[in-house]
């Protein structure tokens, strides 16, 4: 499973912001969220940013310390924060700038898929952000 | 505390004096927030009777419980103050994604009150509040001070910017969030420009908390969005935005035409949501909001802008026969640039438009002329020439050079795209409402004209406006978009569920109903009284000439009967005075009235 994404489609809600965060971390809290929306207002232009779920995964390559995984039964990667070195590597790995930074933990902030289903993607009434 | 951040901050311009204050939980329960704490402020820190351009007045800007959180369509923050345009109290509400991010920076509110000696702005967020120098922003157009606001914080701080007509005092100037988000009406731009006050920045970093267990608040979201949020009552959003409203106020008659002159316009064609269409580029949402009514939209010389809503096209479409798309999008971006309301606007035009071919007083534009009010709106905001003329609104330049005969305006308030000779609800709506001619304080249309009453009569229309204006308070409190008609029980339910605090549907009403009588003790303390509950000559005697309402003599006795009508239902005496056994009963004997006390 994947996430498919279409910012041609997407309003600049910013509902599926709100859904992550308050999903993983029980709290309305955007700056904590796995996806991201970059709006412009002034042109009307929102550019939805996640996880894409690369085939050859750069980021779970470039961890030196397995805390980058991928899970065969999501098909999302998942970050085990407890043996994250905090090294950055899968933020520089990452070609879509898709690896986020936790402003509490700095930790990696990845789309786990909310281990299967994944929390954004009902709050999209647009069906910029699938499933498939 | 939950949903809320239980935090004010205060900032005094003048001595640079700034606070943080703690309201009490029971003006929370109270008050809600956004109108109704908002308004408890004003009432408590200013004179009723201040000069609205004056250091005294105070600008408050206020979210509600829900900002920042998924609740639909709850990201937008009430901007209170004495309006310079009516000398009324003044909520404008506006929406875009600066509530929550106030809320991210960990304030429910601001309250800005003094003036600063040369043009500044103000930084808020979680770990810093400045003043900071806008000497190179003044002058500038809102969407070049956002950009560079943008550049130098980061692309996703949010603002609240005035454009020049703010700056110029222009009494119908207004607040903008988003490049195309405005507190649009009664002036508030204007009392910011008074302060020097060019912009409010705001960047937060921590989220927003809620008494109810997450997961199970996620699905009971995602149940009323479903079920009470995108359903065929609300959907027009999605399908026309509110240029639908353009067919539908030509069917019924209510279509501002050539300075309300008439209520149908024979070129509609050229401005329905059909024409719209062959504009439009992609649709837009406000922050959290899953209706997504905003049009975006570009013309043939490139300009674009989300717009023009229903308001603008049938203000400066129709009321100023003007029947093309392209120039109705260039208007509307251009009183978004400089900063002006566009309803307002479009009201003035149409008024110098009628002045002019009348010979009452020559403003030199006509009906129609598309270039020449494109022009006139860099004048008013720039107050050169006429312009500076027409910077004061409708009621006053009548006053001044004539023409009050046509001056379609209430307390100063220019009227909205709904003419009141096709709704009576409406009428009575126009001239009860607490900032003049207002058609979002109760849509009281809705249940006639476009619904199941007679629209031309006022039997009823009393108890129509009044559960409206009562209801919309507690919304605006909340606050939820006009475009959102949740049941009482429903907003109850999410604020039990956001801040743990038990709240009823009966209660909601209560305290709108409260609030609504908080603005009347404030206009009441501003000189405010029956007499200035009035609707202009052209409502009470020219019939319009087309549509349903053609040639019907308006219920003028009818119209008195109502308002004194509206009065006895909201217990206050004939004067429209608020009395004191009304204030006892919804708690507000508590001093709340102060030297307005009747």
């Amino acid at each position: 499973m994947k996430l498919v994404l279409d910012s041609s489609r997407c309003t600049g809600c910013e509902s599926c912001e709100l859904a992550c965060a308050a999903f993983h971390t029980n709290a309305f809290d955007p700056g904590r969220s796995r996806i991201r929306i970059a709006n412009d207002p002034y042109r009307g232009e929102s550019q939805i940013n996640v996880c894409r779920n690369c085939p050859d995964h750069p980021c779970v390559d470039a961890c030196r310390f397995d805390a980058c995984v991928y899970n065969d039964r999501t098909g999302f990667v998942e970050v085990r924060d407890e043996a994250c070195s905090r090294c950055n590597a899968c933020v520089v790995a990452c070609p879509y700038d898709a690896v986020f930074l936790d402003p509490m933990t700095e930790l990696p902030l990845i789309c786990d898929g909310c281990s299967g289903i994944p929390r954004c993607v009902p709050f999209c009434y647009k069906e910029a952000i699938r499933l498939e | 505390m939950k949903g809320y951040s239980g935090k004010i901050l205060r900032v005094d311009l003048g001595t640079r004096e700034m606070r943080i204050e703690e309201p009490p939980r029971l003006w929370y329960e109270k008050y809600l927030g956004g109108k109704g704490l908002g308004y408890r402020y004003l009432l408590q820190d200013v004179d009723a009777k201040v000069d609205p351009l004056g250091p005294d007045n105070e600008i408050i800007f206020m979210s509600g419980p829900f900002a920042g959180t998924i609740v639909p369509t709850s990201s937008r923050l009430a901007v209170l103050t004495k309006s310079p345009a009516t000398g009324t109290i003044l909520v404008s509400l506006v929406g875009g994604g600066v509530a929550a991010e106030l809320k991210y920076a960990g304030y429910d509110g601001i309250i800005i009150c003094g003036r600063a000696a040369s043009p500044v702005y103000l930084y808020v967020s979680n770990h810093k509040v400045a003043v900071e120098k806008a000497d190179a922003l003044w002058g500038k157009g809102i969407h070049e001070t956002e950009g560079l606001l943008r550049e130098k914080y980061k692309p996703e701080v949010k603002s609240l910017t005035i454009g020049p007509g703010g700056e110029n005092k222009v009494l119908y100037a207004c607040i903008t969030v988003d490049a195309y988000h405005q507190a649009g009406r009664g002036g508030s731009g204007a009392v910011m420009g008074s302060k020097n006050l060019k912009a409010i920045v705001v960047q937060g970093s921590s989220g927003v908390q809620i008494d109810n267990d997450m997961k199970s608040f996620l699905n009971y979201i995602l149940e009323i969005r479903q079920h009470d949020v995108l359903t065929e009552a609300h959907l027009w959003t999605d399908l026309t935005g509110t240029p639908g409203t353009v067919d539908a106020s030509q069917e019924i008659g209510v279509l501002p035409t050539r300075n309300y002159q008439d209520g149908q316009y024979e070129k509609v064609a050229g401005i329905n949501s059909d024409a719209v269409k062959t504009k439009l580029k992609r649709t837009r949402a406000c922050a959290t909001c899953p209706l997504g009514c905003g049009r975006f939209t570009q013309a043939k010389d490139g300009s674009s802008v989300e717009g023009p809503e229903y308001e603008t096209i049938g203000l400066a479409g129709s009321n100023c026969d003007v029947d093309d798309m392209d120039t109705l999008i260039r208007f509307n971006k251009l009183c978004d640039d400089l900063g002006l309301d566009t309803i307002s606007t479009g009201g003035v035009l149409a008024f110098a438009m009628e002045a002019t071919g009348k010979g009452i007083y020559d403003f030199g534009i006509h009906f129609g002329e598309e270039e020449k009010m494109l022009d006139y709106v860099k004048k008013i905001a720039g107050r050169r020439g006429v312009g500076n003329i027409l910077a004061a609104g409708v009621k006053r330049v009548a006053a001044d050079v004539g023409g009050q005969d046509i001056a379609m305006e209430v307390k100063g308030l220019e009227f909205p795209a709904f003419d009141p000779r096709g709704s009576y609800g409406m009428a009575l709506a126009y001239a009860t409402s607490d900032r003049g001619a207002c058609h979002q304080r109760a849509f009281a249309i809705e249940e006639d004209a476009f619904g199941s009453m007679d629209p031309f009569t006022f039997v009823n229309k009393a108890e129509v406006v009044k559960r409206q204006q009562d209801y919309n308070s507690a919304k605006d409190s909340l606050i939820i978009c006009d475009f959102w008609r949740p049941s009482p029980e429903t907003l109850a339910e999410i604020y039990t569920r956001v801040t743990g605090w038990p709240m009823t549907a009966e209660e909601l009403k209560s305290c709108g109903e409260r609030i609504w009588n908080m603005g009347q003790l404030f206009n009441q303390g501003a000189g405010f009284d029956r007499k200035d509950d009035y609707l202009p000559p052209r409502v009470l005697h020219d019939p319009l000439l087309q549509g349903p309402a053609a040639h019907k003599t308006f219920k003028v006795d009818e119209f008195t009967a109502s308002l004194s009508e509206l009065y006895g239902l909201r217990g206050w005496d004939e004067s429209g005075k608020v009395q004191k056994e009304k204030l006892r009963q919804l708690g507000m004997d508590d001093g709340i009235a102060g030297g307005a006390e009747p």
